[in-house]
């Protein structure tokens, strides 16, 4: 049963989170479009820049696009796919984790899948409409696939491990948003402007690198087995790393119980 | 056949508060570890079939002991058997034969309609779809649910609400159901549907029932069994039979007159505060009824009458004067 | 202006007791900082002083870049847009039409003293960064404090009047954010990225009259170069547009009301 059936659950959870977007439908394109429009907006920053300097360690506008494209792709499956993950502070404060430890399905997958953010399926669009911009190999277009999976999982996973922190003490997001948000903006740059440290850190700590610099230089610039593999191992690590720090936090788990002395 | 067994179950929450300062300000960094026994030390049984209160006062530990029954905390210490299942450690094999409804903790998604929401609870509990239809159907005509099944919940009255819920919570054919405060922020008339239906699912199902509440009403009515528990202890565990005999027998009558009459007190009345023309009366009902007490009186003096049962409180109160004696 | 001077201040107490919120901006905007400057060290080629790009020093442009985070971290759009739109939403306005205040400018003080609070652990850790990174400012002098002070101030008071005379259309429309979006994309793109000079030449007069130039790139000029013909210019422009929006502002707010009172909300 097991993984078959959190794949139904998955599903289900899909279909009625779209369900529940679209009867507003204006609203429903408003935020994919304003997404796409968002990302676009970037495109132009680079634009200027690369008209300053043609590259930056060897990545130039292509390249930085595709870093781009990897990031927006990764936050965007991370979001529409397990968008719940965000709420895991609020369900951990208020108590309401009760409704989902009732029932008989991974609590982490169920609380993930439980929530979209429809705007991140503008996120997801934008991959290709990049793609297209900086006229990628066809096949780039269907290995970007299990690459922006693959982002989404890291992304999602390194968030939850460090939002776990919320079952012990008070306030703990505000670390996982950090951590969420140096990864998020870091991963936007050619790799070659951060220092030894900065990038040690990268790799390990806040896997930016696993995220979209990996990925970009090996599955698609310079492909590398070794490379591929590596980053599955590191991706798959981190979803584990997800799962048992939650795990060991539920049993801190207090249910809203004396709420007052924690916020 | 037991389908709960609970032997010297303890809970500790832990808190680490910051210490205040003789001035009255708070240190910054200095904490103090502080350790509240929600539950200590219980034990009992619950038989299949059986209908089960667990009632007391607000921080009791009846909450606590209900999401250690569910698998939703885990235990500081002692042991649980729910249908044979440790919940802590089984608890998926567990929710697959267990349904709860949790008061103020709402499982339905309220932008789509409780139809929609039980199709999704079907998917939740891995129920087959033609299973799922037969018993969508049987469910909404015992409960009554039909004609607004299909609107979105986020329109339902709070009555129709809490059916719906207790719907999505048996799709998947429970053998027991849990209920954690179900009444509570519930008008009468929606206090006294639940009631029922809390009865209906009981007898024409055969769901062993255990609840929660801190309102008397609520087990008068529904339970055979009470367990009642203060101060994370049981303080007593009866039927509601004899319950009913020694705690629930009282009321208590507040009377206005419109003139200065002297109430006197006789067997089983008494009267328990008098200021003016506002009586506070208690009225042993084994002894005495409220006809008699009606009788001290002329009615044409009567302003105004309430009568109420004896809270949780002071039954509680009783049952510790009890054991003292 | 006495009770508007109150719910500065007490919005100000308020916002101070969220150190967890503040702790992750301070993180959020350190990061930025460090990756924008790694950025630009790159971009200029590592040789430090010499290269000029479009007039800019990378001293310079790392000091325009700090006080454009500084702009941008202090003044959180779309919880502005939000807190002069949510009562109106909520039909709550209604109630908020007899009080012996003025709305409008109700929330224009409250906004302000959110806003002064991250300015409070904002600033400092900008300079702290500049210093660190690039060491003292070349040709600066203690006489510019007071005049950067009030650039800063007016530009985030002119960027909190913006964005909530955005969120008062919220009178006519269902959700006014995504207008506040709009807004904020060209305060970043023409303001915080990159200063005007960086633009084509037929575009620059454009952004030196927009209010973008009084919310962003007039003091972050300022910060990068100082000089008083500058700051002149600067002030003047945040001053006429601060003027305007809030006259629009009251006029919208005006407007608006009038429509509560005769639909009931």
């Amino acid at each position: 049963m097991g993984v078959k059936n959190n794949f139904k659950l998955i599903f289900s959870y899909y279909k009625l989170n779209i369900k529940k977007e679209w009867k507003y439908k204006p609203s429903f394109f408003m935020q994919i479009a304003m997404m796409i429009l968002n990302d676009l907006f970037f495109i132009i920053q680079w634009y200027i820049i690369f008209n300053l300097v043609d590259n930056i360690g060897g990545y130039g506008f292509n390249e930085t696009m595709l870093l781009w494209a990897i990031a927006a792709g990764g936050f965007g499956v991370s979001h529409a796919f397990f968008g719940g993950a965000w709420n895991i502070k609020d369900i951990v404060y208020e108590g309401k984790l009760d409704v989902y430890l009732t029932q008989p399905k991974n609590v982490l997958l169920n609380v993930a899948c439980s929530a979209t953010d429809v705007s991140a399926i503008g996120d997801i669009f934008y991959v290709y409409v990049v793609l297209f911009l900086i006229n990628a190999h066809w096949y780039w277009f269907l290995v970007i696939i299990p690459v922006i999976i693959m982002a989404g999982l890291i992304y999602v996973s390194v968030y939850v491990t460090f939002v776990s922190l919320c079952f012990y003490i008070k306030r703990g997001d505000a670390v996982a948003k950090s951590v969420e948000g140096t990864m998020n903006k870091a991963a936007n740059y050619p790799p070659a402007i951060y220092n030894f440290v900065v990038r040690g850190l990268f790799f390990t700590l806040i896997p930016t690198f696993f995220y979209t610099f990996i990925p970009a230089q090996y599955f698609f610039l310079t492909p590398n087995v070794w490379w591929i593999l590596i980053s599955v191992v590191v991706t798959v690590l981190w979803v584990v790393l997800a799962f048992v720090s939650f795990k060991m936090g539920l049993k801190k788990y207090n249910s809203g119980n004396l709420m007052g002395g924690r916020l | 056949m037991n389908v709960i067994e609970v032997k010297n179950l303890r809970k500790e929450f832990i808190t680490n508060k910051r210490v205040i300062k003789p001035n009255g300000k708070k240190y910054l960094f200095k904490r103090q570890k502080q350790i509240k026994n929600a539950v200590n030390d219980i034990s009992f049984e619950v038989e299949e079939g059986e209908t089960l209160a667990f009632i007391g006062p607000n921080g009791a530990g009846k909450s606590t002991t209900i999401k250690m029954l569910t698998g939703i905390l885990y235990p500081t210490g002692g042991e649980i058997k729910v249908l044979g299942f440790n919940p802590s450690k089984e608890r998926v094999k567990l929710s697959y034969q267990i349904g709860s409804v949790f008061g103020q903790k709402e499982q339905l998604w309220v932008h789509l309609s409780p139809y929609e929401n039980f199709k999704f609870f079907g998917s939740i509990y891995d129920i087959e779809k033609t299973k799922l239809s037969e018993r969508i159907e049987e469910l909404s005509t015992i409960f009554e649910i039909k004609e607004y099944m299909h609107q979105p919940v986020k329109s339902l009255s709070l009555g129709q609400r809490i059916k719906c819920e207790i719907v999505a919570s048996l799709l998947h054919n429970p053998k027991m159901l849990f209920f954690d405060e179900p009444t509570i922020g519930l008008d009468p008339i929606a206090k006294e549907t639940l009631r029922k239906l809390i009865k209906k699912i009981n007898k024409e199902l055969g769901t062993t029932i255990f609840f929660t509440s801190h309102d008397v009403g609520d087990i008068e009515e529904v339970c055979k069994r009470v367990i009642i528990i203060n101060n994370g202890k049981i303080v007593l565990d009866d039927s509601m039979k004899n319950l009913k005999y020694h705690y629930l027998n009282k009321k208590i009558v507040d009377v206005n007159l419109k003139k200065n009459v002297k109430i006197k007190e006789k067997d089983g009345i008494k009267v328990l505060k008098a200021k003016d023309t506002l009586y506070k009366i208690e009225v042993d009902m084994n002894k005495t009824t409220i006809d008699e007490l009606m009788s001290l009186f002329s009615t044409e003096d009567l302003q105004d009458i309430s009568i109420s049962s004896t809270p949780l409180e002071d039954i509680i109160k009783d049952i510790y004067r009890g054991k003292d004696e | 202006m006495n009770k508007y001077l109150n719910i500065y201040a007490t919005s100000f107490k308020q916002e101070s007791k969220t150190y967890a919120n503040s702790l992750t901006s301070v993180v959020s905007f350190v990061v930025i900082i460090y990756i924008f400057q790694q950025l630009w060290r790159f971009i200029y080629g590592g040789n430090g002083g010499g290269t000029l790009i479009n007039g800019y020093t990378i001293n310079m442009m790392i000091w325009y870049m700090i006080m454009a985070e500084v702009l941008m971290y202090s003044v959180n759009a779309r919880g502005v847009t939000r807190a002069f739109g949510n009562d109106i939403k909520s039909g709550k306005i209604a109630y908020q039409l007899n009080k012996p205040y003025n709305y409008y400018m109700y929330q224009v003080f409250s906004q302000l003293g959110e806003i002064m609070w991250k300015l409070v652990f904002l600033v400092p850790t900008g300079i702290i960064m500049g210093l660190v990174l690039l060491g003292p400012i070349q040709n600066f002098s203690v006489i510019y404090v007071l005049p950067l002070a009030i650039s800063l101030l007016l530009a985030v008071v002119l960027t909190a009047v913006i964005y909530g005379t955005v969120g008062l259309l919220t009178f006519w429309i269902e959700e006014a954010t995504p207008f506040t979006w709009i807004v904020q994309k060209f305060q970043m793109l023409f303001g915080l990225f990159f200063p005007p000079e960086f633009f084509p030449t037929w575009l620059q007069p454009i952004i030196n009259y927009s209010p973008v130039y009084a919310m962003m790139s007039g003091p972050c000029k300022l910060m990068a170069s100082f000089s008083w013909d500058l700051f002149l210019n600067v002030s003047i422009s945040q001053i006429v547009y601060v003027a305007f929006f809030i006259s629009l502002g009251l006029l919208i707010y005006k407007l608006g009301t009038k429509k509560v009172n005769v639909n009931g909300g």
